[in-house]
């Protein structure tokens, strides 16, 4: 990022070819929608390419990238939110029980002796995810994806650790109440994992 | 003996951040103390634990082939167009003072046309004995110039004296 910021030729292209991956992943995990999580990661690059002469190496460059990423998918969700298209994934369970896409999750939780497939599994764990409310699900994917602690995601999110925690807590909960009828379905994750990659279990 | 009562709150949020490596010493110890204590903690330990592992069924995206490229071209419109608002500002920047010399220079010009003529000149004591001259005064009725009466007076066409 420093090369980039010294305008050094192919800095930038380098950093998008380095981080790429991670960002369209985070952002595929929030959004959900391929073709936006792709123009959303585009954006927060061109975003870094603007604010590069800002940038402190004091900052890691992925909490930097990501605090960008944050506001950005914010920013997205709001305006959706001001558009609304027709929406079921309406956040959290209310007073009167769970809420269409929660109650569709739990009316699809199979038998006991049913032992579902990967793909199947990631489609509902996907689901599941969908209905956390956006903070919560960048508290997640932050997490788990990026593997960052709760004082690196309270950076990117410009919230209190306290509230990382409370976060963190109440998404768990949450998805464990949503995908409560599965976890005894997930065959072992190193299995899962494994056959992923194409090893052998 | 009777099982302790279900996690609080609190508990639940140090429990989520004991799985997470999150918690200082002294809380750490208390989780584990309650975990040891209550099979209620540890199946809801084992419940959080088994969910998040859910997570790893969740596909890992990657970016298209022409992702940097198309990323690449996008930033180099983004250039173009910034170029030109620049241009274009400047442009218009020019046109404003031009058009703001040219509103002055024309105010000026209605402001200072109605002005009243500069005071004429203090006369010479040359020019104030010319008009004290009273055989001049002929003279100056029929030629209507100062300039004329100096003329002939340069000439000495004049008497000294009258």
């Amino acid at each position: 990022m420093l090369r980039v910021r010294a305008d050094e030729p192919g800095a930038f292209e380098e950093l998008v070819d380095r981080f790429q991956h991670r960002l369209l992943a985070v952002m595929r995990h929030l959004v959900g929608n391929a073709e936006e999580a792709e123009d959303l990661a585009q954006e927060v690059f061109l975003r870094v390419y603007r604010s590069r002469k800002d940038y402190h190496p004091q900052a890691k460059f992925s909490t930097w990238l990501f605090t960008i990423a944050n506001n950005l998918a914010l920013n997205s969700y709001r305006r959706k939110q001001r558009k609304p298209a027709v929406q079921l994934d309406i956040q959290d369970s209310g007073p009167l029980g769970p809420r269409p896409a929660e109650q569709m999750l739990l009316d699809r939780a199979p038998g006991p002796d049913h032992r579902l497939g990967h793909e199947e599994l990631a489609s509902i764990v996907q689901e599941a995810l969908a209905q956390l409310n956006e903070r919560q699900r960048m508290a997640v994917v932050l997490n788990k994806f990026e593997d960052m602690s709760y004082q690196e995601i309270a950076e990117v999110m410009h919230i209190s650790t306290k509230a990382v925690k409370s976060l963190l807590s109440r998404a768990r909960t949450e998805l464990r109440e949503l995908l409560r009828g599965y976890v005894e379905m997930a065959e072992p994750e190193s299995d899962a994992v494994q056959a992923e990659k194409g090893e052998a279990p | 003996m009777t099982e302790p009562e279900r996690l609080s709150a609190e508990e639940r949020d140090n429990l989520v951040s004991y799985l997470d490596g999150e918690l200082d010493e002294e809380t750490t110890q208390a989780i584990e103390a309650r975990l040891t204590q209550s099979p209620e903690a540890r199946r809801e330990a084992d419940a959080l634990r088994r969910t998040w592992e859910l997570l790893d069924y969740l596909p890992k995206p990657r970016a298209s082939e022409t992702f940097t490229n198309r990323t690449l071209e996008k930033l180099e419109t983004r250039r173009l167009v910034q170029t030109r608002n620049r241009r274009i500002l400047q442009w218009a920047g020019g046109i404003g003072w031009a058009a703001a010399l040219l509103v002055a220079g024309t105010a000026g010009f209605w402001l200072f046309q109605d002005a009243p003529p500069p005071p004429p000149p203090e006369p010479s004591p040359e020019d104030v004995r010319l008009y004290e001259h009273r055989d001049y005064w002929h003279y100056y009725e029929k030629v209507d110039g100062l300039e004329f009466l100096r003329e002939l007076d340069r000439a000495r066409l004049f008497p000294e004296d009258s």
